[in-house]
């Protein structure tokens, strides 16, 4: 998803898990019946386009993925693209170990003043 | 002059001091609670209204769904501000996902997040207001002591620095085009000016709610009580006055229920919990007449990104100092929507999830942080006959959500809207433009995006929209069976009820609205002072 080599994913999978922490029980309803979709192996093959498991699927297999979802005619694959785009950019772009290779900093002059 | 070794809270010292300050997270038992005058939201209608009617010796408790966090609290971090701060931790959406809403849920509401843009209300739009719902008494004229009395009080001035670049590139781009364009007047004093207002002033410069009339109330012996929510309004026997609300409190993590109440008895209840809060609480109470909910406004947002060949550092300087309307004025009011210009700060969490696209394409883009410039054009909905907003409703748990389907008349000003922008950055030097829709791509030319924005499918989630203005949805109206309360906020048949927040415009603004919302609720809160004290 993210493009990049060599991610913490750990690390990103944890954010992933404290963002949805933070939403509302609606919402976290919503995002278990689409985790719950994803891991059950007829949806990973006939939604998803996936034949092997998700730890086994080729980085072509699970672009074609992303791809197929992101711009499906029905709106609740878009909207599944979606959540999951916005969850891990959220955990990796949020994760001040993502910072340094885009350049960016916080203003230093003020850093230091806070508690 | 000494630099000081750490910043000062003076909302958390007066707290220490021995301001009125609950936290339902730490009641060990159901609370009861009296008062003359309940606030429920203490964002900029709650806010202003608490401290006009605290000065004037009235016994005021404000209640809060959101935590009480100070500037000790704010530490530049989107990671920690989003879900402390902002509703449903910044990623609030209409019910078909298709547009992302920013909406601060803290004390101070959305005051304390927002980028301090400061614009009274359009004259066109207070016109409009008279003319097509008989509000006559808040024409331009009417309204301007209340603007004076509201700058005033939140310091908003010209701002004397020069724009950021990012705000820049928007200057330059209107100056090649021959665009009129302004500088945006801020609710600042003493500003550092280093760009993180979303994630809370760290250095208490912005003057929202929480640093001003909420202390400023604290100190006339009002009472705030913090991550509490409303469940109802209690309604009395005949049915046609308030009792008082109820609801529920919240543990340390803002959400979970701890399992105590809280119920407070008032004389006069104000709802201020903003739109999209204000309707649910009414429609909780079973109180929604048929407008409650109606007619709730988004300014919608469409997006453009561009790669500057300078560094921008979006994410550094004052976030918004300027401003395009010139797309406000090329059409009749109610004709094809306007849009005002405007830029955004870009952070790299906010801009991660906002940038269409995955893998090396969005890396690449991400790698270049420094180098991106983004624009925004707010669609000014509320005027067509055929934009006539969102609904709000209840979910099945209670929790409500904003309808908002996404029509022709808006589309093709999000449409006219990209190829504004896109033309705009062209000018003012980009090399590369890239409209925020999952099938466009980043392009060299003007002619090339041009050709390739009149071919994307204009259809949710594929066209990225978001929203940070969120209005009407409980509108003002001159007759009683054609809105939810009069011109000053008071509810039409439950004699003891006010609505004095964002909720209440019967259209958009047609602007950024937080001077709207305090000069309305200067005017709403007076007349109620003046009621309540006679």
């Amino acid at each position: 998803m993210l493009g990049l080599p060599g991610l913490p994913v750990n690390d990103i999978v944890r954010g992933v898990d404290v963002a949805i922490s933070n939403l509302l029980p609606a919402i976290q309803q919503e995002l278990r019946q689409l985790f719950d979709l994803l891991a059950n192996r007829w949806a990973r093959r006939w939604l998803a386009g996936v034949r092997k498991p998700w730890a086994q699927a080729t980085e072509s297999e699970l672009t074609a993925f992303l791809r197929s979802w992101q711009h499906s005619p029905l709106l609740l694959l878009r909207s599944a693209y979606q959540a999951l785009h916005a969850l891990i950019n959220a955990a990796w772009f949020g994760n001040p170990a993502s910072w340094s290779a885009m350049g960016y900093q916080q203003p230093p002059q003020i850093m230091s003043l806070l508690p | 002059m000494t630099t000081p070794m750490s910043l000062p809270d003076p909302i958390a010292q007066g707290v220490a001091d021995g301001w009125r300050v609950l936290d339902g997270a730490s009641r060990q038992q159901d609370l009861q609670l009296h008062c003359d005058v309940l606030i429920i939201g203490t964002g900029a209608g709650g806010g202003m209204t608490a401290e006009v009617l605290a000065q004037a010796g009235l016994d005021v408790l404000m209640v809060e769904e959101g935590a009480l966090r100070t500037s000790r609290d704010f530490r530049l971090l989107e990671a920690k501000a989003y879900p402390e701060l902002y509703q449903e931790a910044a990623s609030r959406k209409t019910a078909d996902k298709g547009i992302n809403i920013l909406q601060g849920r803290t004390v101070g509401g959305s005051t304390t997040v927002n980028w301090t843009s400061a614009f009274r209300t359009p004259a066109d739009t207070l016109n409009w207001w008279g003319e097509r719902y008989g509000l006559h008494g808040l024409n331009p004229q009417a309204m301007t002591p209340w603007f004076d009395m509201a700058e005033a009080r939140l310091g908003i001035a010209d701002w004397q620095t020069d724009p950021n670049p990012n705000n820049s590139v928007l200057e330059q781009g209107c100056q090649a085009l021959g665009l009129r364009h302004g500088r945006i007047r801020r609710n600042v004093r003493g500003c550092w000016n280093l760009g993180y207002c979303g994630m809370g002033c760290a250095t208490n410069a912005k003057q929202s709610m929480l640093v001003t009339t909420i202390p400023a109330a604290l100190q006339h012996k009002a009472g705030l009580l913090a991550r509490a929510r409303v469940e109802r309004l209690l309604p009395t026997a005949d049915g046609k006055a308030l009792q008082g609300a109820e609801g529920v409190l919240l543990a340390a993590d803002g959400h979970s229920l701890t399992g105590r109440r809280f119920r407070v008895s008032a004389g006069h209840v104000v709802l201020a919990a903003g739109s999209i809060g204000t309707p649910a609480i009414l429609l909780r109470s079973g109180l929604a007449d048929s407008h409650v909910g109606q007619r709730t406004f988004l300014h919608p947002v469409a997006i453009c990104g561009a790669v500057m060949p300078q560094r921008i550092e979006a994410y550094n300087g004052a976030p918004q100092t300027v401003y395009s309307d010139h797309f406000m004025h090329t059409q009749p009011l109610d004709g094809p929507l306007g849009y005002k210009l405007e830029v955004p700060p870009v952070h790299p969490l906010l801009v991660g999830v906002t940038l269409s696209g995955f893998g090396q394409q969005t890396a690449s883009l991400m790698q270049q942080l420094p180098h991106l410039h983004v624009m925004l054009a707010l669609l000014r909905d509320g005027f067509h006959p055929d934009s006539q907003g969102g609904v709000v409703r209840l979910r099945a748990d209670g929790s409500p959500e904003l309808d908002y389907p996404l029509n022709d008349v808006l589309w093709d000003g999000v449409r006219r809207s990209w190829l504004t922008m896109a033309e705009l950055q062209f000018a003012a030097g980009a090399r590369q433009v890239q409209v925020i829709h999952e099938q466009a791509p980043l392009l060299s030319s003007w002619k090339e995006t041009r050709e390739m924005i009149a071919g994307l499918a204009l259809k949710p989630l594929l066209a990225r929209l978001v929203s940070a203005h969120v209005m009407g949805g409980a509108a003002m109206s001159s007759q009683p069976d054609s809105g939810v309360v009069d011109e000053y906020g008071r509810h039409w048949t439950l004699r003891n009820l006010s609505i004095i927040d964002g909720s209440i415009f019967p259209t958009s603004i047609g602007a950024n609205p937080q001077l709207s919302i305090y000069a309305f609720a200067l005017r709403a809160a007076h007349q109620l002072r003046a009621a309540l004290k006679a």
